[in-house]
């Protein structure tokens, strides 16, 4: 192994994360290479200054946080409890459209029926005067007919 | 109480699926801790830590029936974890070289450098608490995450992987990535 092999597992050597016999190959070159032993030995330095210290949190901090939890956990389940009487969201979703076209398609239906009226209302004396028109025969000679009168 | 402590996680988690709230309360007993530390030095703040805390058990409560036991709990549970610390992240804008360090409580996140012995070491050592609290906080957040599941709780670089469902490769880049910055910043002072 090289120093430049040795340099860039010196972090896993450092963590003891490399395998057994990468661990003993990297162990021999440092046996001989100094340069690579003051490598480690910076890493080592730096690396075991660093050590986080715990914040002192108490017992009650705890028990303040499992509380809330709790409390939470409770507002989920009254959520719940309502819901599951309609089982399946997309199912209550679904209904609800149907209902929905169901009753604007009524609307619909209601003012093509009061347009239907409102014309019928209008045009009253014409349309009782209609069944005079429903020959057909008559109304192509028409014009014959108006010229022997 | 004792025989609580015998109690394994995975029927702790059957029995909170099934509405078992004891059994919950149980699992927050046994984790709380590692959560809090966890939380508290991807932060470095106690107020935010508490709150991570908190929606990070919520969560596991509405998810707990998501466990399948391919991995063991404790994984499962550090990546629940991570997804929460993140998101706490997004939704805060957590500004990484401002004012991070203070809590509303004023407890800062210490950072402890062993021995350290003469006056002019003891003064020496605290700038380098500075600098290494802003420096460990400043990484971008793959790489702390990396570096204090490694560093601090000792975690195996396979367990930190499938814990960030990342490759080892990943992992690794991260942490000498990590370990590089902060060498620097070490150098720097020196």
């Amino acid at each position: 192994m090289n120093c430049r092999n040795v340099k860039d597992r010196l972090i896993l050597y450092y963590y003891k994360e490399l395998e057994g016999k990468e661990q003993e190959s990297i162990e021999e070159h440092l046996s001989t290479c100094t340069e690579c032993q003051r490598t480690l030995n910076i890493l080592k330095e730096d690396l075991d200054r660093i050590n986080i210290i715990e914040p002192d949190i108490q017992q009650e901090d705890y028990q303040r946080i499992g509380f809330a939890i709790n409390q939470e956990i409770d507002k989920l389940s009254q959520k719940k409890g309502f819901l599951s009487g309609l089982r399946i969201r997309p199912l209550y979703i679904a209904v609800s459209m149907l209902l929905i076209l169901a009753v604007s398609y009524g609307l619909f239906k209601g003012y093509e029926r009061h347009k239907e009226e409102s014309f019928i209302s209008e045009n009253y004396e014409l349309l009782i005067n209609l069944d005079m028109f429903e020959n057909l025969e008559l109304l192509e000679h028409l014009d014959e007919i108006q010229e022997t009168s | 109480m004792n025989k609580d402590r015998d109690i394994p996680d995975e029927q702790l988690i059957e029995r909170s699926c099934c509405g078992d709230r004891a059994s919950f309360n149980l699992l927050f007993e046994r984790y709380r801790k590692m959560v809090f530390s966890l939380a508290y030095n991807l932060t470095g703040n106690i107020s935010d830590a508490e709150d991570i805390t908190q929606d990070t058990f919520v969560n596991l409560y509405k998810n707990l029936h998501k466990f399948r036991g391919e991995s063991s709990f404790k994984t499962w549970f550090y990546r629940i974890v991570i997804n929460q610390v993140r998101s706490y992240h997004r939704k805060r804008r957590f500004m990484l070289f401002t004012s991070i360090l203070t809590s509303k409580e004023g407890k800062e996140m210490e950072i402890e450098i062993t021995d350290n012995k003469t006056p002019e070491e003891e003064l020496h050592n605290r700038e380098l608490q500075k600098i290494l609290k802003h420096a460990i906080l400043a990484l971008p957040l793959k790489q702390r995450e990396v570096f204090i599941m490694k560093h601090i709780k000792g975690l195996k670089i396979k367990e930190i992987a499938h814990i960030l469902n990342s490759s080892e490769g990943t992992v690794k880049a991260n942490l000498f990535k990590a370990v590089r910055n902060l060498q620097s910043k070490i150098k720097e002072l020196q």
